[in-house]
């Protein structure tokens, strides 16, 4: 196996009493897409800072491409493109001083395509970026953070408050990067349709804690909705192990649950209910019932 | 009723703390520090007390005029948040207005009759009347739309030492204090009304601004796009610090030289350059303003330096919890490169800003003068140019002690430009303002409280600061060795930058030491006839100051601070 790109264990950052990242412990092998999805507050943006190496771990450990991101900033940050939902560009350049600038960063840095991506994202070299659009901002900062084909490509939040096409724009970067040699890509989101269409892997964070982290199709398989059926009415819903949520009254019960399908089935049978209708979930759905379980 | 009752509770929940400090220190001013203006009381104390009471109208300034946007902003700087208020206009504008009025004037009439109570030659009425009419004309410069860049700042640096020039003027000119009074109290109301003017016209979005558009640029065949190449990341960081700040001190110096420039034009007295030889028959007689003021500027261009180094505009930390923006803090570079791209950045503009002086000091050489005649005491009828007035005088000596002065002014507005650096990286507030008061309270106290010590104690109090300057010496010492352990661990330092860093001060020493010895001989000569065996111990004193001059310890301190808050860990 290869080594992993991004390992954090058993990480803990508390910001005054408040305790922002509870114990987290990920893992991030090369090539993978992880979607790292959670409400606000949850302590995705955390997480990637202490990725980036500007929060410093206070307990546990952080290690990116086998480094530790505080102690080798810049050889672990001229291996990753960044973009986050911010907008800290330096908007009083234009977008070819960006490039020029970006560019020395980078011995890896691709002329040809980055003027690839300036005519794909129709932006104009001459234009300074406190005059341009929100989303023609996060094209530039899309621009400089790919264009030096990055082996860990980190996006915070890149779609937030964005129209759907810039939203597409962002989409076929992550994608393109997965094509380019199997890179990796790390990135937070709230828009979970998005998340679903091209993570390999998720990660659910609620409250600084990882509920989840997982093959998406691996969760998704671990996720079901069913109906269930008794013979006599319930004043409450039943307790079946690795039931997430319950709605319904009387008769019939609706839960969501994880693990195996199998263990439903046996579930069920011990409360003397019959399944009537088994459903898979969407991110958006196992998400809703996860956070609202917790 | 209650529109006005909410505004002006929302001015103090916003500046409660400020106000709470403000309103104490006026009262430690009127009770404890006035006494020290009398001329029998030490005036290093009064001095500082006068000082901290400038900060404190500064800080005044700021809660009334709502400034938290760019100097350089072209639209109106009142809040967008308070124009959409239910509020009517009026009351928006000239609440503030009329507290920050009843504050300076009331704070003001009280001040100066307390120091009037002590020394009867302090004027009663016309500074507190001018300082609210300098708020006055801040507020409605601010709140006015007035489209152009940048033109609220030349506005307000032209403004407020004309308005002290003409006020000082009038009164010499034995225009009535109440004259003087009523002018101002009349421009205070002009102002009140342009402020409502702006702020009609921000609210309502008539706002003219005028830009510039710059052509589109062809990427691949644009001159500016070749021209834009770096050599490496160290070259892209110390352009992207120049474009941020890099003109911020050469600016702020080309006005305060045409500050400088304005009274020239008028004022035509001329006075003898005694310091070219007090004993010879004739002197060159040159402009007073020149020969009087012109050397301020030498001591004005660190003291911005000072400033602007404590970050007067650095834009790579954010405003709110002065942590730096995520694009500054991702930069693949480690802190110590990038505090070294900050270092350079205080060189250069160190050097153009000396470059505005000379430039300034070239312009006066053709200027005329004339001649005086020290034995008949007669002042000759010719006008010579300055520059031939002065030739018979430039010897080498005096051409060689210019160059090593000059050299110690650039390396001094480096270094007090570099030693800021520290205190804005930190991301602690109370060091970012405490820091700079505490330095312009030391630059001004410490000469003042000189000037008291009395000949007879001269000697005593020079051993003492020779054992305080070496002992702080090895201090010093101890402190580099700490800190530079530290960096080498943490990975802040390499070995080479640790080697490179350690030639280059070595060699500066070897430059700055000699240059400052050489230029300080008529100080060490002056005290001679006061200290025994004075040759050795004025050099260990020489050589001892230039150490400390030079700052390591803030540097390192600079880079430490940059890794702390670049990698915050709490």
């Amino acid at each position: 196996m290869n080594e992993p790109i991004i390992e954090i264990k058993n990480l803990v950052r508390e910001f005054g009493t408040r305790r922002a990242l509870d114990d987290v412990s990920l893992t991030i092998q090369p090539g993978t897409v992880m979607g790292l999805v959670g409400e606000n507050g949850a302590g995705k943006t955390t997480l990637i800072k202490h990725v980036l190496g500007l929060l410093k771990a206070q307990k546990g450990t952080v290690s990116v491409f086998g480094m530790d991101p505080v102690s080798n900033p810049e050889a672990v940050l001229s291996k990753i493109g960044y973009l986050s939902e911010e907008g800290d560009l330096p908007t009083w350049m234009r977008v070819h001083e960006l490039m020029r600038y970006s560019a020395a960063f980078y011995p890896t840095w691709d002329d040809k395509y980055a003027m690839s991506l300036l005519e794909e994202f129709k932006l104009d070299p001459g234009a300074k970026l406190s005059k341009m659009s929100k989303g023609q901002r996060s094209r530039a900062g899309l621009l400089v953070a790919m264009a030096y084909r990055p082996q860990l490509l980190v996006l915070d939040e890149p779609s937030s408050g964005l129209d759907p096409i810039v939203r597409k724009d962002i989409l076929g970067a992550i994608i393109r990067t997965i094509a380019d040699d199997g890179r990796t890509v790390l990135f937070s989101s709230h828009l979970l349709s998005e998340v679903e269409r091209v993570a390999d892997q998720i990660s659910i964070v609620r409250n600084g804690r990882i509920l989840i982290s997982d093959n998406l199709d691996t969760v998704k398989e671990s996720h079901l909705r069913a109906t269930l059926l008794f013979d006599e009415p319930l004043t409450s819903h039943p307790d079946i192990p690795g039931s997430l949520t319950w709605s319904g009254g009387g008769k019939e019960w609706q839960l969501t649950f994880c693990g195996e399908a199998k263990s439903l089935d046996e579930g069920a049978k011990q409360l003397g209910a019959k399944i009537i209708e088994r459903a898979g979930l969407s991110l958006e759905e196992i998400f809703v019932a996860q956070v609202g379980a917790a | 009723m209650n529109a006005i009752v909410t505004l002006t509770w929302s001015i103090w929940q916003r500046n409660s703390r400020w106000l709470i400090a403000i309103a104490a220190y006026f009262v430690i001013f009127a009770t404890l520090l006035a006494p020290f203006c009398r001329p029998d009381r030490p005036q290093a104390i009064f001095a500082i007390a006068s000082l901290l009471l400038i900060f404190c109208y500064l800080a005044l300034v700021g809660i009334f005029m709502y400034q938290d946007t760019d100097v350089g902003v072209r639209g109106s700087a009142y809040p967008v948040s308070m124009m959409t208020l239910p509020v009517r206009t009026f009351k928006l504008v000239f609440l503030p207005m009329f507290l920050g009025t009843v504050t300076f004037l009331g704070s003001g009439l009280i001040i100066s009759r307390v120091l009037h109570g002590y020394f009867a030659d302090f004027p009663l009425y016309w500074p507190a009347v001018m300082v609210t009419a300098i708020l006055a004309m801040l507020q409605a410069l601010f709140w006015y739309p007035l489209g152009v860049p940048y033109s609220k700042l030349v506005l307000t640096l032209i403004g407020i030492p004309g308005m002290v020039y003409l006020v000082s003027w009038s009164l010499e000119s034995s225009l009535s204090e109440a004259f003087v009074c009523k002018c101002l109290a009349s421009l205070t109301v002009l102002c009140y009304a342009i402020a409502y003017h702006g702020v009609v016209r921000a609210r309502r979005g008539e706002i003219q601004m005028f830009t510039v558009n710059f052509p589109s640029l062809d990427l691949g065949s644009n001159r500016a796009v070749k021209w834009l190449t770096f050599k490496d990341k160290d070259a892209a960081q110390r352009w992207y610090e120049w474009k941020q700040q890099g003109l911020v001190l050469p600016v702020m110096v080309l006005f305060v030289c045409i500050l400088f420039y304005i009274p020239i034009i008028w004022n035509s007295t001329e006075s003898p350059v005694y310091a070219l030889g007090e004993r010879q028959k004739t002197v060159p007689m040159i402009s007073t303003f020149i020969y009087t003021y012109f050397p301020l500027i030498f001591v004005a261009v660190p003291i911005v330096a000072l400033i602007v180094g404590c970050g007067a505009r650095r834009t790579d930390i954010k405003h709110a919890d002065r942590t730096f923006h995520l694009f500054f803090g991702t930069r693949p570079m480690t802190d110590g490169a990038l505090v070294a791209q900050k270092l350079w950045l205080a060189l250069k503009s160190s050097l153009v800003s000396w470059a505005i002086v000379g430039v300034l000091l070239l312009t006066f050489l053709p200027m005329p003068g004339t001649l005086y005649h020290a034995d008949t005491q007669l002042i000759s009828q010719e006008k010579i140019p300055i520059f031939t007035l002065l030739q018979p005088y430039l010897t080498p000596d005096l051409l060689l002690w210019t160059f090593c002065a000059m050299s110690l002014f650039i390396v001094g507005t480096w270094r007090n430009y570099a030693i800021g650096f520290w205190t804005e990286l930190s991301g602690k507030t109370w060091l970012r303002y405490g820091y700079p008061i505490t330095m312009l309270a030391l630059i001004f106290g410490v000469p003042s409280a000189l000037g008291q010590i009395r000949r007879e104690g001269i000697e005593q109090v020079y051993w003492t600061v020779l054992v305080l300057v070496w002992s702080l010496i090895v201090f010093r010492i101890a402190t580099i060795v700490v800190l530079t352990k530290r960096h080498l661990e943490n990975g802040v330092l390499t070995p080479r930058t640790l080697q490179r860093g350690i030639m280059t001060y070595l060699a500066g020493y070897a430059v700055l030491i000699p240059m400052a010895y050489y230029c300080t001989r008529s100080f060490r000569s002056s005290l001679t006839e006061y200290i025994y065996h004075f040759e050795v111990a004025a050099t260990m004193l020489i050589i001892g100051l230039t150490i400390l001059w030079i700052p390591i310890v803030r540097i390192l301190l600079a880079t430490e601070m940059l890794h702390q808050n670049r990698h915050r860990a709490s």
